[in-house]
């Protein structure tokens, strides 16, 4: 008590409040009685010097009256050679465009050979993938053996807690937050995703209600047809007094049952849509090779399928604010829609089966292009494209985009087939824009072909020697080229010393690519090789 | 030569030298590279025509390289380090050339090499220079005692006000007392006041008793540099230390009668920190295998000087440290050193528990009532996490705090290395908390 009347004191001044020293430990006490000529503060800070040395001496650590835990951790799993542990030194050096994809093959083969790493990089691990993916920290939880587990359970600071959905929020939180817990959920979980939603569909806005319906359709699978045929046949299906809100949920709704054949709209709608389409033997050729020539046409004039009223009801499509620079009259703006979201399947029946025609049809026939600033354009391009996206459709993508700017494909090249993207590189000569070839279908597991990766060295070599490479193309090399192409590199890096070109080619190709391939090559090393 | 890269990190200037030489740590960035027992060398492609030349003595921790960096070590040491620590086994046992025996000569006989004999004086002369250096002395006491003077006044005027009023004070007021007594040729003082600028002001219960606490222990100072004249020279040395005049590593060096001691020194931890004026402060603390003693090597970094990396955390240097002259010698510098290894040649004493820590504390604070970061091995120690704040605990579980603000790898590092096992582990006491270093399992120190 003595050192907190200390406080009290020196707190409030000794011109407030004196010292009584018999507050104080005997012994101090009668040391500072001997002394009357001092002043209050200088008694106090006496008293302070000698009581806080009194107190610090006598002070003991207190013992332990929480859970006390002494079961030691022991590891189930065999800690992986040195030398491969040791590349995770090296992958952490390397730029942060490829190093979580290195560390996923690195974590990858850790895990397919069930081992772990020595305890001295457990921090250096969890400190690595503190800001990466999900995805990355689960691996990095599977590798880190039982005392980084128990670890990482005593420092949530690590943040590396399994990412759980806080269903709390469907009932409390903000639109938004319900938005994304709803989203999360139907990736991981769809089922409880509409279980929730079905829930509390009586009691939500007309807005939220359209909010989750996109959602649905954009993570939809053929398991939401009923759900979407209820709502269409029921809440949504048209009334006069309708809300423009409404009409868009049947159009989301419409949408997703239009994805797929097995639902009675796909049906119905493929049905209508069938006597458009005119085949007729194409010429001589055609009734040798059994080849028809179809045509389609779509009426200027509303008729039984194609008027207002049935986009409307049955589609929930609208008529108002069509662009009629772009669609001169309704049904070519209405089919759009149909171009958009039915498969691929359905169209090229037209087609004899050959997608190739059916995109050329649609992107070329005069019908369908207009005029717009002194360019032609397609009506149907962007309904293609979103169809592309809709079912990821890969035999779409190559006859798709073929013939397009490479600006504009940017963002569909994912969508191809590998083999497509490296015919596509080859077409136009792609081989030294690092943005193109990084847009490319690549998961962590895909390369490029061993000779298109020689392709991509060997530009890079030439822009080196001749003017200056792409700047991320050392990067790009490194992260999707085929490991054997390492060779081909040194060779390059060889031939290029001593010349004035050897400093950049250094720096932007060689290094960043040679330190990736070189990792990958052993990581692959121990994959196949090691036991 | 057997170092880790977290040694290796340690003894770089800086992260990014770290990194740098890291990327160079790979055989295809080397000319050539070889080793001999006391020493390791390479030729490395730099962007000039002739290769770096890159030598380092693993003897006496020292590295050279014809590289123009200023940073001390350069990359391409850190680069041959780490180098050698991935691929030990690649590096040829070879004869020194010329370039690197010539050079690790010379270190060695340096290091053998008394100091020099101080120049050789007649009676008048040594009297002249000891009349010189105790005016001098005077001087700078009579500075100090005004310092001293003004600042027990500035301590009365605060406790007399009322301390409750320090959270309002400017900082420009600390600044100011703290300038006045850099001017009385008291740095160490200005230490103290500086110290009230730092309290953390947003937590009262943490700061109240840490005011008076500091204003205790500065009384206590101020009272024994104005009782001066009456103590033993050892104190007035001492008291001389805790004021800020510097000591001199080189009459410490010369000075035969100086306290020495050989041993087995196990670097258990460091610690760096920028200060205000951008003087890079490293210290090391040390345990003594044989002798159990204690020491501290500090070194300093600035803008324009290196900072000199001569101890590397973890290992185990054979050494004679030299410890200046003081009432708890303490503080330490390198005199002799013959070899630096990672192999532990035996445990450290380690104190069984907390009580007989405090024992300890108490002593060395008998003696000497600033005694802090007391370096200790504790028998038995692990880590507790109660409530988000870490604790050390004992076999008899009595618990210490650690300091506020402790890298949260340390817990994590001795979690996952000890697996909850309790261990001897080596800490740092600073004012009422701990400061983990490291632990000993199976015959080897891991840092944390």
């Amino acid at each position: 008590m003595s050192w907190k009347n200390l406080i009290d004191i020196a707190l409030l001044g000794t011109d407030k409040k004196t010292l009584d020293v018999r507050v104080l430990p005997e012994g101090i006490a009668e040391f500072l009685e001997l002394r009357h000529a001092q002043s209050p503060e200088l008694k106090l800070l006496e008293a302070a010097a000698l009581t806080y040395f009194y107190e610090t001496s006598g002070k003991l650590p207190p013992k332990f009256e929480g859970e006390w835990n002494d079961a030691i951790i022991e590891e189930t799993k065999a800690v992986a050679p040195e030398e491969y542990l040791a590349l995770f030194g090296r992958i952490q050096l390397t730029d942060y465009q490829i190093r979580e994809k290195l560390l996923n093959l690195w974590l990858d083969v850790l895990i397919k050979k069930d081992q772990i790493i020595n305890s001295d990089r457990v921090t250096q691990l969890l400190t690595e993938g503190s800001g990466l993916a999900i995805q990355t920290k689960d691996k990095i939880l599977s590798v880190i053996g039982n005392k980084g587990q128990w670890a990482l359970s005593l420092t949530p600071e690590y943040n590396y807690k399994k990412q759980t959905l806080d269903l709390s929020l469907w009932h409390e939180g903000t639109s938004q937050e319900r938005k994304n817990l709803f989203t999360g959920l139907r990736r991981t979980d769809p089922g409880k995703a509409m279980e929730l939603l079905q829930s509390t569909w009586a009691t939500e806005s007309i807005v939220n209600k359209r909010s989750f319906l996109d959602v649905v359709l954009e993570t939809s699978s053929a398991a939401d047809i009923p759900f979407a045929e209820a709502l269409m046949a029921g809440e949504f299906a048209h009334t006069a007094k309708e809300k423009k809100t409404e009409k868009e949920c049947r159009k989301l709704l419409a949408s997703l049952l239009l994805k797929y054949p097995v639902s009675a709209l796909y049906q119905t709608t493929t049905a209508q849509l069938t006597p458009y389409f005119a085949m007729e033997k194409k010429g001589l050729t055609g009734w040798v090779s059994g080849k028809q020539k179809v045509t389609l046409t779509l009426p200027e004039q509303d008729d039984a399928f194609w008027n207002a009223k049935h986009m409307d009801e049955t589609f929930g499509l609208d008529v108002k604010g069509i662009d009629s620079a772009w669609f001169q009259y309704p049904s070519l703006f209405w089919m759009s829609h149909f171009l958009e979201f039915i498969p691929r399947d359905f169209w090229i029946t037209f087609f004899n089966n050959n997608t190739a025609d059916w995109v050329q049809y649609f992107l070329e026939r005069e019908t369908f292009r207009v005029t717009i600033s002194g360019r032609k354009e397609s009506i149907y391009k962007q309904a293609l494209l979103g169809n592309l996206q809709t079912h990821r459709d890969t035999t779409l993508a190559r006859p798709l985009l073929w013939d397009m700017p490479v600006t504009e494909m940017l963002d569909y090249f994912k969508y191809m087939h590998p083999d497509d993207f490296e015919a596509l590189i080859e077409k136009y000569g792609y081989y030294g824009d690092a943005d193109v070839l990084a847009s490319g279908p690549y998961g962590p597991e895909l390369s490029w072909t061993l000779l298109f990766s020689q392709k991509v060295v060997e530009k890079a070599y030439h822009q080196a020697t001749q003017s200056f490479p792409n700047a991320m193309l050392g990067k790009v090399i490194a992260q999707f080229a085929d490991k054997k192409v390492h060779g081909d590199l040194l060779r390059y890096h060889e031939k290029i010393k001593g010349s004035n070109a050897y400093d950049l080619w250094n720096r932007v190709i060689f290094e960043p690519a040679h330190h990736a391939l070189e990792i990958r090559i052993r990581i692959d090393d121990y994959k196949l090789n090691a036991s | 030569m057997n170092l880790s890269e977290q040694q290796v990190e340690a003894l770089s200037p800086n992260s990014a030298a770290f990194v740098a030489g890291k990327k160079l740590s790979n055989k295809e960035s080397w000319e050539s590279f070889a080793k001999s027992d006391r020493s390791l060398w390479g030729a490395i492609k730099g962007s000039g025509k002739s290769p770096y030349l890159t030598q380092i003595d693993a003897v006496n921790i020292a590295y050279k390289c014809t590289c123009p960096s200023r940073q001390f070590p350069c990359k391409h040491a850190i680069a041959l380090l780490l180098l050698h620590i991935q691929n030990g086994s690649m590096f040829a046992v070879a004869e020194e050339p010329e370039w690197v025996k010539e050079w690790v000569d010379k270190r060695a006989s340096k290091v053998e090499q008394k100091p020099a004999e101080p120049k050789e004086r007649t009676e008048e002369e040594e009297e002249q220079l000891s009349k010189s250096r105790e005016k001098t002395q005077a001087s700078r006491l009579s500075g100090v005692q005004a310092g001293v003077a003004e600042l027990e006044l500035w301590l009365c005027d605060l406790v007399r006000m009322g301390m409750l009023d320090l959270p309002n004070k400017p900082q420009s007021e600390f600044q100011k007392v703290a300038a006045r007594m850099v001017d009385a040729k008291a740095p160490g003082l200005a230490g103290w006041v500086k110290a009230f600028s730092t309290l953390n002001y947003g937590q009262p219960d943490q700061w109240q008793p840490e005011a008076l606490a500091i204003s205790a222990k500065l009384f206590l100072l101020l009272r024994g540099l104005k009782n001066y004249d009456n103590l033993t020279p050892l104190w007035q040395q001492t008291l001389r230390n805790l004021s800020g005049w510097s000591q001199s590593t080189k009459e410490l060096l010369a000075n035969e009668e100086a306290e020495a001691v050989k041993d087995e020194w196990l670097a258990v931890g460091q610690e760096v920190l920028v200060t205000d004026d951008e003087i890079t402060v490293q210290r090391n603390w040390l345990v003594g295998i044989r002798t159990q003693r204690t020491a501290l090597i500090l070194n300093f970094g600035t803008r324009f000087s290196a900072l000199e990396n001569n101890v590397l955390p973890g290992s185990v240097l054979e050494a004679e440290l030299a410890f200046f002259p003081a009432i708890l010698p303490e503080r330490a510098v390198l005199k002799r050193q013959r070899r630096v290894t990672n192999q532990l040649p035996g445990k450290p004493v380690a104190f069984e528990s907390w009580l007989a820590v405090q024992t300890h504390k108490v002593a060395a604070l008998q003696k000497y009532p600033w005694a802090n970061d007391l370096v200790v091995v504790l028998q038995q120690a692990r880590m507790i996490n109660n409530d988000g704040v870490w604790l050390v605990a004992d076999a008899l579980r009595h618990v210490f705090p650690v300091v506020k603000d402790l890298d949260l790898k340390k817990p994590v590092r001795w979690l996952s290395i000890t697996g909850n096992e309790a261990l001897d582990m080596a800490l740092v006491i600073r004012d009422n908390h701990v400061i983990p270093l490291g632990v000993i399992k199976e015959n080897t120190y891991y840092l944390l």
